[in-house]
């Protein structure tokens, strides 16, 4: 059974995400925020990261680099959860970084899709 | 006198007499007959002593005098007036015929006797040939100089007629103007001859160029330029000018000649189109400015505009993302004890409509708003009550973070004011002020009526504004930038501010990043519909 860490700081979001992961048979851990997503991802160590781009405080672009910068978690596939609106420096980093894109707001069969496939190539995305 | 002494008299006037060459002195008896001839006789009229002596002095006469009497005339003349002066022709041995001035002299001796009479005469053909050839070239010069003056006349008549004309003596008096002089002046002659050339000083020439001009010409050099003068009536005309100075023998200048000519519609036409270029540049410097003001206001515009899409996308999506998810659930719980399940995710979606709705509401205010169609309705209420209605409401959302919040108030709580937009402008910043509080942080709502004055605050220990941000947190869809990733319209504060000038209120606010934020609304206690 594979682990996934869903980090988005929307209640609803974050809830109704990870309970569809789970209805999926994935273990699901979750964050609010870019920093006590990194907490728990060094602590857990999952298959996969889902990680939404804005959030307070600590957004996608910090856990990225923070994840990156980690000899554990260097190599853990990231999707990033978007709404599109992220300037164009920021996307272009990301395209190079970042596993795999999902944007707002998701169909169910999307966000399965996304994942299998990234778990799957298992191949991450080199920095 | 002792004969001797007589004698040696006589023969020294002889001897003097004799020596005489450029007169003829000749003596003649009572009778004319020639008794003496010295050498100027013979060599004016060509006859040697023994060739003439004896003769009669008729013979130097002419025929038509001969025949008239002249010669025994002079002699009686000669006689009655003892001395007797005459020019007229002579003629001489050889015929040719002289012009001649003569003096006759009577000769008396002791006893008043007349012994004879003494004859000087002058040739005076060379005079004559002189004074024939003087009236000649004098004749010539005349005409000559008539010639010249004529011609003089002439030029002076075109000049006159084509320019306008002055003279000034070395001083700078005016000894003479023409008409043309008159007529752009607007003097008569009468007031100019004899005034300073300065009586038409414009004072529009520098000190320097007027200094230039007399210095040029009083070392004799001719000056041109453009001057502006004054006419009598004051008004200003423009002359081209040039000044000759006439030098006399010193070579020093004892005369000017101004020549001038009219330039007033020239320099008019100059000065319009000077005038006319400034009033371009002006204009031209008037829609530059005007054009990058209105550039400017569209930047502006774009940037809202931008603010507005970036903000509208993810305010959208995040409640949009919930119903998706919310209904992909509700598919997967079909079972009869998954009822709670359903149930949950169904208020969900309702809540996400419900929040889109609220966004879209915002919008649709700011409409109301701007066009003007949002009335103030008035009525009363006690400040006290609807302050805890307030508080109560949004208690759930202190409760999710942890929160609490503080309500004073104080003095005569009954108001009368728009209920309605109050508590709209309440509840934005009270959700502001949880929104932007970590958890477990605190709010204070102090509510203070003063004689016809209320004033409200709102106080969080927040993440505070921005010094950057503080002056545009009130213009359309912004978001400060430590505010970015937290969900918001940008147009919360920007409606609170309109409602408040609604009510007849202000509202500004105190702020320190990292420390919080104090909001304060001020609005009359009572206000009429």
């Amino acid at each position: 059974m594979k682990t996934i860490l869903v980090i988005e700081d929307n209640d609803e979001i974050r809830e109704n995400t990870a309970e569809l992961l789970m209805l999926h048979r994935y273990r699901v851990l979750t964050a609010a925020n870019g920093k006590a997503g990194f907490v728990l991802a060094k602590s857990s160590t999952p298959d996969l990261i889902l990680c939404d781009m804005m959030m307070p405080e600590t957004d996608g672009l910090y856990f990225l680099k923070q994840a990156k910068s980690d000899a554990s978690l260097q190599h853990t596939p990231i999707v990033f959860l978007s709404a599109g609106t992220a300037s164009p420096v920021v996307q272009k980093k990301l395209v190079t970084e970042a596993n795999a894109f999902l944007k707002k707001p998701f169909l169910e069969e999307d966000l399965l899709r996304t994942v299998e496939q990234t778990l799957a190539t298992g191949q991450p995305k080199t920095t | 006198m002792p004969k001797k002494l007589l004698h040696r008299k006589q023969e020294s006037y002889r001897i003097l007499i004799e020596s005489v060459k450029d007169y003829a002195i000749i003596i003649l008896d009572p009778q004319g007959h020639i008794i003496s001839w010295n050498q100027g006789a013979e060599q004016i009229k060509g006859y040697t002593a023994d060739e003439i002596i004896g003769k009669h002095f008729s013979v130097f006469y002419t025929d038509k005098e001969k025949t008239e009497g002249e010669p025994e005339r002079n002699l009686r003349e000669a006689r009655k007036l003892g001395r007797f002066e005459d020019e007229g022709l002579r003629v001489r041995k050889d015929g040719s015929q002289f012009w001649a001035n003569v003096v006759f002299t009577s000769l008396i001796d002791e006893e008043g006797r007349l012994i004879g009479f003494g004859k000087l005469t002058r040739d005076l053909t060379n005079r004559k040939k002189a004074e024939n050839e003087i009236e000649q070239l004098t004749t010539h010069l005349e005409e000559r100089l008539q010639k010249s003056e004529t011609e003089v006349f002439d030029y002076k008549q075109a000049l006159d007629e084509a320019a306008i004309v002055a003279i000034t003596n070395q001083k700078g008096i005016i000894t003479h103007v023409n008409e043309n002089f008159c007529r752009i002046s607007k003097y008569s002659k009468e007031e100019l001859l004899g005034q300073d050339h300065r009586i038409i000083n414009s004072g529009y020439h520098s000190k320097a160029f007027i200094r230039e001009l007399w210095v040029t010409i009083a070392s004799g050099k001719i000056w041109r330029g453009e001057l502006k003068n004054k006419a009598k009536d004051g008004s200003y005309y423009w002359v081209d000018t040039t000044i000759v100075p006439f030098l006399n023998e010193q070579g020093k200048p004892y005369q000017y000649l101004a020549i001038r000519s009219d330039i007033t519609k020239r320099k008019a036409v100059e000065e319009e189109l000077h005038r006319a270029n400034e009033e371009l540049e002006n204009k031209v410097r008037e829609r530059t400015y005007e054009l990058t003001q209105a550039l400017e206001r569209e930047k502006e515009l774009n940037e809202m505009k931008s603010r507005f899409v970036s903000m509208a996308s993810h305010e959208f999506r995040t409640p949009l993302s919930t119903i998706l998810s919310s209904m992909a659930l509700v598919e997967h719980y079909t079972e009869p004890e998954q009822a709670a399940k359903r149930m949950k995710h169904i208020d969900r979606i309702k809540s996400s409509v419900k929040n889109l709705t609220n966004i879209l509401d915002d919008f649709l205010s700011l409409e109301k708003l701007e066009q003007g169609h949002v009335d103030v309705r008035s009525t009363e209420f006690d400040l006290k009550e609807f302050l805890t209605d307030v508080t109560d409401e949004i208690d759930g959302l202190l409760k999710r973070k942890f929160q609490t919040l503080h309500l004073h108030i104080e003095g005569d709580t009954s108001l009368c004011q728009d209920k309605k937009i109050l508590r709209n402008v309440l509840l934005n910043l009270l959700s502001n002020a949880i929104k932007y509080s970590p958890e477990e942080k605190q709010i204070w709502v102090r509510a203070e009526v003063t004689g016809e004055d209320a004033m409200l605050t709102v106080r969080d220990e927040g993440m505070g504004i921005p010094a950057e941000a503080q002056p545009h947190l009130f213009s359309k869809f912004y978001r400060a930038g430590n505010a970015v990733n937290i969900q918001g319209t940008g147009l919360g504060l920007h409606i609170v501010k309109r409602y408040m000038e609604l009510m007849d209120g202000n509202i500004r606010f105190e702020s320190k990043e990292g420390k919080g934020t104090t909001f304060i609304l001020e609005f009359p206690k009572t206000i009429t519909s």
